[in-house]
């Protein structure tokens, strides 16, 4: 099965330690929701501002979730301390759009997949089923990793320690002009792959259509 | 989308309280609660009373095994043309924390295949071939998140068959970090009781194969929310629950007044309790028995919508409608929760799941009654 979606607003934002300009005074004016974000949702609340979101339901991917809370709950475990109740409530896959729904007051659908290097084609499939009840949906695939230790995990030699992509999408019967060819970008995390393919394609496009094979 | 009617052909389940799902339906209805107190969880040293699988298989042979027997029990052989959706929100998190401190708080051997949330579908893909996989995690919602997709697929076509399987093992994280948020109960949960004391962590298995094909359970209705509230606290009033269980009674086509019972999330935690309690006071004027089984089974976190989908079936299945274990004292008389096993048709129940976020998935079931 083939479904072809309309992208309508796409965004983009990647940084070898940490995305600056991420915006957040001005996307989340309440100072002390702005003080626990996390970085994943900082990135998630900065690519939905950038595609036009007005409370769309939202399918989200990230491989290895909120990997700074992960690591420092893997840490006061080893040491026999107390976890701290922010990094295990900071701690879920869905922590960033969970923050993205709280800061912009959307009570839609939000789901979150993680299949490692399959998550941003498992986003693409998971949105395009989602989208043919006719609604538009907001995608966003990302993941932010850096942390103390890090270069024990990243045998692979990602450059780009945090990464974000974000389309807004609706299913369209136009035919496409998108097609994913599965490329590879060795500095950013495979888990982005297809989802920044799609992004450097449609950027190529005056009207980009994606066609996703399910 | 065309009009598709979506049916559970097979399902299995095991957790703390039974390694079947009729035993853990045996033990619901008997009041045997799997959860029990253990050592060496806590970090600082204190017994926590959690739902812990202590059968002789490992929790891959159990996932596994309960996977065959799934597939034995439906009319299939195999399934290659199959889509597996996993719902799980501590993947392979439980290994990891094991090697973290094997190798003396090292990241060195942390393999990432292993340690993801992809982990559950990887283990399952070694021992069959899917047609594809995707895995969901939403925290607690994770299995019911898949249950909600594995209905859309299947209503779009695009698959005959599919495996939900909703898979969460016992781990440090879970059981400190909810004793960190200051709602780990220290004896089993009571959800829905003014005495109350929290939740109890526990891990559990289910699997459900959906098809077009006919068979006595209809998933009827599918329904999601958030509630834009809070990172780890429902929206007091329950809108977002309200909101979920609404959108699935739209979904199925029904009226409030349709649901002749509801399998609470009921985690035992004053705040989704009363949370959830509002909403469904708010939505079923004709007051529908509601009863958590959670005192028995434990919070299966991210397998609890597979799981309690699961034991949906079988009050449709046996028309018992279960009683909430250790109620003592309601906490809400208005609220129809049931302190005894109730014999009464049942046609439709309506099962649901919260998570941390506010994401809210309602499930509907429906009886099937062969009219030959």
């Amino acid at each position: 099965m083939k479904i072809n979606l309309k992208i309508l607003g796409l965004s983009y934002v990647s940084a070898k330690d940490k995305c600056d300009m991420l915006e957040e005074k001005v996307l989340v004016s309440n100072m002390m929701l702005r003080r626990r974000l996390t970085r994943g949702a900082k990135i998630a609340i900065f690519l939905a501002s950038k595609v036009g979101y007005k409370n769309e339901k939202i399918v989200f991917g990230t491989a290895y979730g909120e990997v700074q809370a992960t690591v420092n709950i893997a840490e006061s475990i080893y040491n026999q301390t107390a976890l701290s109740p922010t990094a295990f409530q900071n701690s879920v896959h869905n922590t960033p759009v969970s923050y993205l729904s709280i800061v912009s007051n959307n009570i839609a659908e939000i789901t979150t997949v993680s299949d490692l290097n399959d998550t941003s084609y498992s986003v693409l499939k998971t949105a395009a089923i989602k989208s043919l009840k006719g609604e538009n949906i907001l995608l966003l695939n990302i993941d932010a990793f850096g942390f103390k230790g890090l270069d024990r995990l990243n045998k692979c030699g990602l450059s780009q320690l945090e990464a974000g992509v974000g389309f807004l999408v609706q299913m369209t019967t136009q035919s496409a002009n998108i097609f994913i060819e599965n490329l590879h970008y060795k500095d950013t995390a495979p888990s982005l792959w297809q989802m920044l393919e799609v992004y450097e394609k449609a950027m190529q496009q005056k009207n980009p259509i994606l066609e996703v094979e399910i | 989308m065309q009009n598709r009617h979506i049916y559970i052909n097979s399902a299995s389940a095991c957790c703390s309280a039974g390694c079947t799902s009729e035993e853990i339906f045996r033990a619901i209805l008997n009041g045997i609660s799997g959860v029990q107190k253990h050592k060496g969880y806590l970090v600082n040293g204190e017994e926590s009373a959690i739902g812990k699988m202590t059968y002789a298989s490992s929790f891959d042979t159990l996932l596994l095994d309960n996977v065959q027997k799934v597939l034995m029990q439906s009319e299939l052989k195999t399934f290659e043309n199959t889509l597996l959706l996993v719902g799980t929100s501590v993947g392979g998190m439980t290994w990891a924390e094991k090697q973290f401190i094997k190798d003396e708080g090292s990241y060195e051997n942390i393999v990432l295949e292993k340690q993801s949330m992809q982990s559950i579908s990887l283990t399952l893909q070694q021992h069959f071939t899917f047609k594809d996989a995707i895995t969901f995690s939403t925290a607690c919602t994770s299995s019911s998140n898949a249950i909600v997709f594995a209905k859309e697929i299947l209503e779009a076509g695009a698959y005959s068959e599919v495996l939900v399987v909703g898979a969460d093992s016992i781990s440090y994280t879970t059981v400190n970090g909810f004793n960190a948020l200051g709602v780990l109960s220290k004896a089993c949960a009571t959800p829905f009781d003014l005495d109350r004391t929290g939740m109890n962590v526990a891990e559990g298995i289910g699997v459900l194969l959906l098809s077009t094909h006919p068979s006595d359970i209809e998933l009827l209705g599918v329904g999601c929310s958030s509630d834009a509230y809070n990172i780890t606290h429902p929206e007091p009033e329950g809108n977002g629950a309200k909101d979920a269980m609404s959108n699935a009674l739209k979904n199925a086509g029904l009226k409030a007044r349709d649901i002749d019972y509801i399998n609470a999330h009921g985690t035992g935690t004053i705040a989704n309790d009363s949370s959830e309690a509002q909403a469904i006071l708010a939505l079923f004027p004709h007051r529908p028995y509601v009863s958590s089984t959670k005192s028995i089974t434990g919070h299966t976190l991210g397998a609890c919508g597979a799981i309690e989908t699961i034991i949906s079936m079988h009050v449709l299945r046996q028309q018992i409608v279960p009683s909430n274990h250790n109620l003592k004292i309601k906490e809400i008389a208005s609220l129809n929760t049931t302190q005894t096993n109730i014999k009464t048709e049942v046609n439709r129940v309506l099962s649901n799941a919260f998570a941390f976020g506010g994401n809210n998935v309602s499930i509907v079931l429906q009886r099937v009654v062969d009219e030959n």
